[in-house]
């Protein structure tokens, strides 16, 4: 596969913090790339070298295979923090200073303001907008000319429960057209459901760099659940395949041995009287991924 | 080149403030202008002395500005310049604001992400520049033909003599638009910027010359905002020299290279903050 962006230890300091350091991978062209990391953990900061807003202070990144960052911008549609427009300017307004801009000789405003459900308030002024309106604004300029590569950091920011979803859907769809999508977020649902690809930062450092389906569960982990709790408890501690256990709200978290198989472990408890009414594999082996590389 | 007048053409065509702005240079302008010749001359005109030993010409002494000949040909040249000098920070505030705001609603850096280079967004920003100091002479001097047509016969004048007055103010408007960018860039807030500049341009620089030097000594003469002031002198002492007395003033085209060397400096200045800083 053929790679569309490359970085070979990019470093920033701001002050005595590093806040990327010698950051090194390379994303696919077609995939969805997730940069996935706590707050401060450098996203927005590398997203910003990669599009020339902050100077690097070592190594160095290549675009499309060495082309000028005036050019490659120029196939690249970005959303970087918070969408800034002029408040002066009506919606329209501002996504035809963009396509000047960005030299696009017949942009298609209509087409991606009706992408993010604008049209109706396109030539209302930026400045009457909410901010889910502006986000999504932000990302139909980011669709303008059809670009090879969106960049898109935090895209659901700010928005409620259904602009989420929808913002999910619309990358969805983009990716399915064969657009490469690189996004930042904090968010690891948000990650999850999209992305092919992660790389996972946390104080500037890269942590994991793989497919999104390499970065799970190490372990894993069994929900359960009875009607008598205490009995459930004291019975599972007995058990000699178990490793960890932990209380959580309504049931317990267990970790087993990987020899102990979900059945084996109801038939165990069921000889002792001990029926379950709720087991489960843990939901999320995504995150629990996520949080060992963290906390490592 | 085009491309970036057109992007900065429809960023000031779309902004409010500029058409308002400019409206307001225009109309401010003309109104004083027009009606300026009505305005009583300081003491009612010359004194009793010197009307008696003028003697004859005590019949000719003028009470308005106009019948001391405010808008007579050569000198309307340098007193319309001169009052138009004042406007000149109409052009200066709207400039400083639309600089300002780019950092302020952080659409520079948007500009940047979305393919303009730094040179290019600052070159932009010169363009607008020269348009606002091309834009406020071109009125100030459609004003002044206005006026000569009205009250001069041109068939025994030639129009353009003193006309370089006019050169002057456009250099005192390049040089106070060239501050205003430098401040705008420099300090991101409006308000804080035109605040700057107003404290430096009427305290600082002249408490400073003061201080160090007196007026007509060379330091005075040479600090920043100095000689684009000097460019069209104060028209009044030729005005109320009613015999001819002194020699015309002229604008001393040293102070105009003076002016443009100090507006390079400022605007080069500009250039290397926007480079060096992160955005």
């Amino acid at each position: 596969m053929e790679n569309i962006l490359e970085l070979n230890k990019l470093t920033k300091k701001f002050g005595r913090i590093t806040a990327v350091d010698e950051l090194s991978f390379s994303v696919q062209k077609g995939s969805v790339f997730g940069i996935l990391g706590p707050n401060g953990s450098g996203k927005t900061t590398t997203l910003g070298m990669l599009l020339g807003v902050t100077r690097p202070l070592s190594g160095s990144f290549s675009w499309f295979g060495g082309e000028s960052p005036q050019s490659a911008k120029q196939r690249i549609g970005s959303l970087l923090e918070t969408p800034n427009f002029y408040p002066y300017m009506t919606a329209r307004q501002n996504l035809k200073l963009v396509a000047k801009i960005k030299g696009i000789k017949k942009p298609n405003i209509e087409e991606v303001l009706e992408q993010v459900k604008l049209l109706e308030r396109a030539d209302d002024k930026f400045k009457t907008y909410s901010l889910g309106m502006k986000q999504r604004l932000a990302i139909a300029s980011a669709l303008l000319g059809t670009p090879e590569v969106l960049v898109l950091d935090e895209p659901t920011n700010g928005l409620d429960p259904k602009g989420i979803a929808d913002i999910r859907n619309l990358i969805l769809e983009i990716a399915g057209r064969g657009i490469t999508v690189i996004m930042a977020s904090h968010i690891l649902a948000e990650v999850e459901k999209v992305c092919t690809h992660v790389a996972v930062l946390r104080t500037g450092k890269l942590l994991f760099s793989g497919l999104a389906g390499e970065l799970q569960a190490p372990q894993e982990k069994l929900a359960v659940a009875s009607e008598n709790m205490e009995a459930l408890e004291a019975a599972l501690k007995e058990h000699p395949q178990i490793k960890e256990l932990q209380k959580v709200k309504t049931h317990l978290l267990i970790v087993p041995e990987e020899s102990l198989s979900p059945q084996a472990l109801n038939q165990w408890l069921a000889e002792r009287h001990i029926y379950l009414s709720h087991l489960s594999r843990n939901e999320s082996d995504f995150e629990a991924g996520f949080f060992k590389l963290i906390n490592k | 080149m085009m491309r970036l007048i057109a992007i900065e053409w429809f960023k000031l065509r779309t902004h409010r403030f500029f058409w308002i702005g400019m409206g307001l240079f225009l109309s401010l302008l003309s109104i004083l202008l027009f009606n300026f010749g009505k305005i009583g001359l300081p003491g009612n005109g010359p004194s009793a002395e010197e009307a008696e030993s003028a003697g004859m010409a005590m019949m000719l002494i003028p009470r308005t500005f106009e019948e001391a000949g405010f808008y007579y040909l050569p000198q309307l040249w340098q007193n319309a310049s001169f009052w138009a000098g004042f406007f000149k920070f109409i052009p200066a505030f709207l400039l400083l604001f639309f600089v300002g705001s780019e950092f302020e609603y952080r659409t520079y850096r948007q500009n940047i992400i979305d393919g303009l280079s730094i040179g290019q967004f600052f070159i932009s920003k010169v363009f607008t520049l020269l348009f606002f100091s091309v834009l406020s002479t071109l009125v100030v001097g459609l004003t002044i033909l206005v006026l000569a047509v009205m009250h001069n016969d041109l068939s025994e004048l030639n129009l353009w003599t003193e006309s370089s007055f006019l050169l002057g103010f456009f250099m005192e408007t390049f040089f106070i638009l060239s501050l205003a960018v430098f401040l705008g860039i420099l300090v991101k807030r409006n308000v804080v910027a035109i605040i700057i500049l107003m404290l430096y341009y009427f305290v600082l620089e002249p408490f400073l010359g003061y201080w160090f030097s007196k007026p007509g000594e060379a330091l005075f003469d040479y600090l920043p905002t100095r000689p684009s002031r000097i460019l069209v002198p104060e028209p009044f002492s030729r005005i109320l020299d009613f015999f001819g007395e002194k020699e015309p003033p002229v604008m001393d085209w040293k102070f105009w290279w003076v002016s443009l060397f100090y507006s390079s400096l400022l605007l080069a200045s500009s250039f290397l903050i926007l480079k060096r800083r992160d955005l």
